[in-house]
């Protein structure tokens, strides 16, 4: 057996969150650079999976121990197309995470154990291909995020924790009978997730843990009417943590809807497509709308990140090889341009202790390195050509139209309100005068400076030259989209 | 009759062992005698447990078909008499005795541990009622053992009118069974339920009050009423033996019932046993919700998590059997850790708020991270012993197209999230009130070492505790 390198990549954070707990809370410089390290491999080694990744060739670096055989669950994670950008897209943000964290002052210890055991959740939500495996990881992610929220959180803490937990909790569940469901009268006794979308599951059973799995995926990314712990829950987690919730977290969402989904109750998602894609829709126009109202920075970016992901749910939706290629295109391409955005929000707050639109302004005088990577990354966002949001959001509009051509007329119009609320908030925040007290602000330290220059490369990387992610995931795609048209 | 009396030497044992204590008591000085006295109670439990597992294997039927040695209550009298020898330990230090007779506790404890091991036994219907008496009368002085307190009083003496009640209208079923059938042994009953119409309204009746009566020991709805008064006055050593251990030997004797002497009537009882489950879980759930004092919280959970058993005994089958005894084996873990960490804190706080735990996670970490786990199982989060016994409840249940009770489950372990974190809050997220690091015994170290221990074993690596579990009801079911 060959080095078993998807474990190393999803356990090496534990590891390090293992040493850290042995640590004296004092010795806070030994805790971060450990953190760092404990995350920094993770990314590393999914690095040597890209480079060692045949993009043809299936499921890959796959490892397979039976677990338990009276449950009938395995241990087993691989690779495709599908997961690896989402494992690079993980292992990268853990790491700009933990740099975004430097200043973290407060429990510094169980801070940065916390961020790796989250870290261990989201690697192994996207490799596990066992049902249990992956529903042990994704109730593993719910955990460590309640405390970072709860305790490192801003003042209503503890609510928007609780609402986090309450919300994921009951949408998981639910999707665990799906799986129970699955396994007892899929025809195949098996928790195997590929071989039961392989095998094809009965019709009749199909249009029941649909809904099921719907549930527990739509709390997750969120769709509207399941959406409301989401601008909570960004507004009161600390900078880091809001760039994984938004960078990962949501994405498990939309990864389950094309990992199982799409290919397991490939017949029940053709029939409640339009269900689907009207929910997408109303969360891109709801989710925008909202965006446009918002005084509070983070909040305008939290609704923002409900509308961009209802592009994923809408390309899913359509059930195109196009439309999914720009789903999974946008997963990537929202978490490098939404985390980009929260960093900088971050960052802003550190330094005006506001995040509130109105009582900032003419950013671009004092500090004009952090206001002119907020313009790129708000244009990133709105979809400008040449960055990365631009070419994930038209192949989900292409793909859209081709199947549910009225969706995507009315999802076209999010874009045009997207751009409207965007350049009004730069207008606000980077434009204009800026107000007396912030005269002596200081501009990206080389720290933050190193959080944010890998994800604007990236990002315009992806923009330029598409094929560099979609190279990866297109094969996946087509073996993954049973139904075409 | 000799080979019959081997069968027996693990009762025989508990027997010698509570009138040893009694004896010891009187003759001791005073000097360390609380130590002494519970130490010679835990060899005894020890042995006989030992004695137990010495028969496994071993299938009999002995005192007149009275009383059945199968693996199934063999597996159950060992958990049954760890459990008691673990609640004899957590006692020593922890319980305020009277000064004249400290071992009255420890007797009382081993004798209700006999009347237990008597019900997981028995295979006749008035056994199974001497051994409900056995075990609920030493639990009624237990609840009041703080005499001076009166919530304790007023415990005891609650437990002990719903008790009687109970027990009544249990004897009454017996009696219309009786006078059905003409016998009193389980396997004997279902051989003549042949000639009986199975919707004979009478019948019914008589099953319903023994299942009435067997419920009161398990407090599961509606005849739970007693469990949060007790469970709040009773010392929180007596609490925590209450919460788990006489619940293992109700649900074993429950089970005997149904499957051995009313195979006849499945629909019947699989539906009263669902109606159970849900007004269980729903009633426990909710209540626990507004509850301010811990004790009386983890009442109404444990009276939740009896409705999640009660799924697998409504729903019939060997998973489900097996099931409902791995549950009960993950529950025990985690209550007895979750009571002794109570205990703990109690100690130094002097009260059973909730808030009492309030900056628990930087006055005593490792107990924090315990307790949290505990919790954690109680919620059913993956890796526990409590995911993993919803995770085979659950799933036994849809195998068998129970989907709607699945579904009511896992919306309660949702609801349950909310009081569960309650406590979770308060150790990391509230300022602790008293900066004092806690000190901890050994002894509080010890026994959360081994529910840790269980709770974490039965949800990383639970294979072989499943397969057991599957293979004891196997022998069970052809008996």
């Amino acid at each position: 057996m060959s080095f078993p390198i998807l474990t190393a990549i999803v356990f090496f954070p534990l590891i390090g969150a293992l040493v850290t707990l042995f640590y004296k809370p004092e010795q806070v410089r030994l805790i971060k650079w450990t953190a760092l390290l404990a995350s920094i491999v993770p990314l590393a080694l999914s690095i040597i999976v890209i480079v060692g990744f045949h993009p043809g060739g299936g499921v890959q670096f796959a490892e397979r121990v039976l677990w338990s055989k009276t449950i009938g669950a395995s241990y087993y994670l691989g690779i495709d197309g599908l997961s690896l950008p989402m494992v690079f897209l993980s292992a990268l943000l853990s790491v700009i995470a933990v740099i975004a964290s430097w200043n973290i002052s407060v429990k510094t210890k169980g801070y940065f154990a916390l961020l790796l055991l989250l870290e261990v959740g989201m690697l192994g939500v996207f490799v596990a291909l066992d049902y249990i495996l992956f529903y042990i990881f994704w109730e593993l992610v719910l955990l460590p995020m309640y405390f970072l929220i709860g305790i490192w959180g801003g003042k209503r803490r503890e609510y928007a924790a609780l609402k986090f937990f309450l919300y994921t909790l009951a949408g998981s569940v639910i999707m665990l009978l799906a799986i129970l469901a699955v396994y007892f009268n899929g025809g195949a006794k098996t928790f195997d997730i590929l071989a039961l979308a392989a095998k094809g599951i009965p019709l009749g059973l199909q249009h029941i843990v649909f809904w099921g799995f719907f549930l527990g995926f739509a709390v997750k990314v969120p769709i509207f009417p399941f959406h409301t712990w989401l601008p909570d829950a960004h507004v009161e987690a600390p900078t880091a943590i809001s760039v994984l919730l938004a960078g990962v977290l949501l994405k498990m969402g939309t990864y389950g809807f094309i990992r199982v989904i799409l290919t397991t109750t490939p017949d029940a998602l053709k029939e409640y497509a339009w269900i689907m894609a009207t929910l997408a829709v109303i969360s891109i126009i709801y989710g925008a709308l909202n965006a446009m109202i918002q005084k509070d920075l983070k909040r305008m970016i939290a609704y923002s990140s409900i509308s961009h992901m209802g592009y994923v749910v809408l390309g899913i939706a359509s059930g195109t090889v196009i439309g999914t290629n720009g789903a999974i295109m946008q997963m990537f391409s929202h978490g490098l341009i939404t985390a980009l955005l929260f960093l900088l929000v971050g960052f802003i707050y550190e330094r005006t202790h506001t995040r509130n639109i109105s009582e900032l302004g003419g950013l671009l005088n004092k500090t004009p390195v952090l206001a002119g990577i907020l313009c790129f990354a708000s244009f990133a966002s709105l979809g400008l050509p040449g960055l990365s949001g631009f070419i994930a959001e038209f192949l989900v509009l292409v793909g859209a139209y081709s199947s549910l051509p009225w969706f995507a007329v009315i999802a076209s119009g999010g874009v045009v309100i997207t751009a409207g609320y965007l350049l009004w908030m730069l207008q606000r925040v980077v434009m204009g005068a800026l107000p007396d007290k912030y005269a002596d602000l200081l501009d990206a330290t080389p720290r933050e400076m190193l959080a944010l220059v890998p994800l604007v490369v990236l990002v315009l990387v992806v923009g330029l030259y598409p094929e560099s992610v979609l190279g990866f995931i297109n094969h996946s795609v087509v073996a993954l989209v049973k139904v075409v048209g | 009759m000799a080979r019959e009396f081997i069968y027996l030497v693990p009762e025989i044992i508990v027997l010698a062992t509570a009138l040893g204590v009694l004896v010891l008591d009187l003759v001791l000085g005073a000097k360390r005698k609380p130590l002494i006295l519970a130490l010679a109670s835990v060899a005894g439990l020890l042995a006989a447990a030992g004695f137990t597992a010495n028969l496994m294997g071993q299938r009999a039927i002995v005192m007149a078909d009275m009383f059945v040695i199968d693996s199934f209550g063999l597996v159950l009298k060992v958990v049954i008499l760890v459990g008691a020898a673990l609640s004899v330990l957590l006692a020593v230090g922890f319980l305020e005795r009277p000064k004249s007779h400290p071992g009255e506790y420890d007797f009382l404890i081993v004798a209700s541990t006999l009347g237990m091991m008597v019900m997981t036994g028995s295979n006749n219907l008035l056994l199974a009622f001497l051994g409900i008496q056995l075990t609920s009368i030493p639990l009624y002085i237990l609840a009041g053992f703080k005499r001076n307190d009166s919530k304790s009083s007023e415990a005891a003496l609650k437990y002990f009118l719903l008790g009687v009640l109970t027990a009544a209208l249990m004897l009454y079923g017996m009696s219309l069974l009786y006078g059905l059938t003409g016998t009193l042994n389980l396997t004997t009953i279902a051989a003549r339920l042949g000639g009986i119409k199975t919707n004979d309204p009478v019948l019914f009746l008589g099953m319903v009050f023994i299942i009435a009566g067997f419920s009161f020991k398990i407090a599961a709805v509606p005849f739970h009423f007693w469990a949060p008064d007790v469970y709040e006055g009773s010392p929180t050593c007596v609490t925590a033996f209450i919460s788990a251990v006489p619940k293992i030997a109700g649900f074993a004797v429950l089970l005997r019932l149904v499957y051995t002497a009313f195979p006849a009537l499945t629909p019947q009882w699989t539906g009263l046993m669902a109606l159970m489950a849900v007004l269980t879980m729903v009633t426990g759930n909710i209540m626990a919700i507004p509850q301010k004092d811990i004790k009386r919280m983890l009442a109404f959970s444990g009276i939740a998590h009896v409705g999640y058993a009660l799924i697998a005994l409504a729903v019939p089958g060997q998973n489900a059997m097996g099931a409902l005894v791995f549950y009960l084996l993950a529950y025990s873990a985690m209550t007895a850790g979750a009571f002794t960490i109570v205990v703990a804190v109690g100690r130094v706080s002097h009260e059973h708020q909730i808030t009492s735990f309030a900056g628990l996670g930087t006055r005593a970490p490792v107990l924090a991270a315990a307790m949290t786990v505990f919790l954690l199982s109680m919620l059913g989060f993956p890796l526990t012993a409590g995911f993993t016994g919803k995770f085979l409840v659950f799933s036994a249940a849809i195998e068998k197209h129970y989907v709607w009770l699945a579904l009511i489950g896992v919306i309660n372990s949702v609801i349950s999230l909310y009081y569960y974190f309650g406590v979770v809050r308060q150790m990391y997220l509230t300022p602790a009130r008293a900066t004092t690091k806690m000190q901890v015994s050994g002894l509080v170290w010890l026994l959360i070492a081994i529910a840790l221990t269980v709770t974490f074993a039965l949800g990383i690596y639970p294979e072989p505790v499943i397969n057991l579990t599957r293979h004891l009801v196997v022998l069970f079911a052809r008996f």
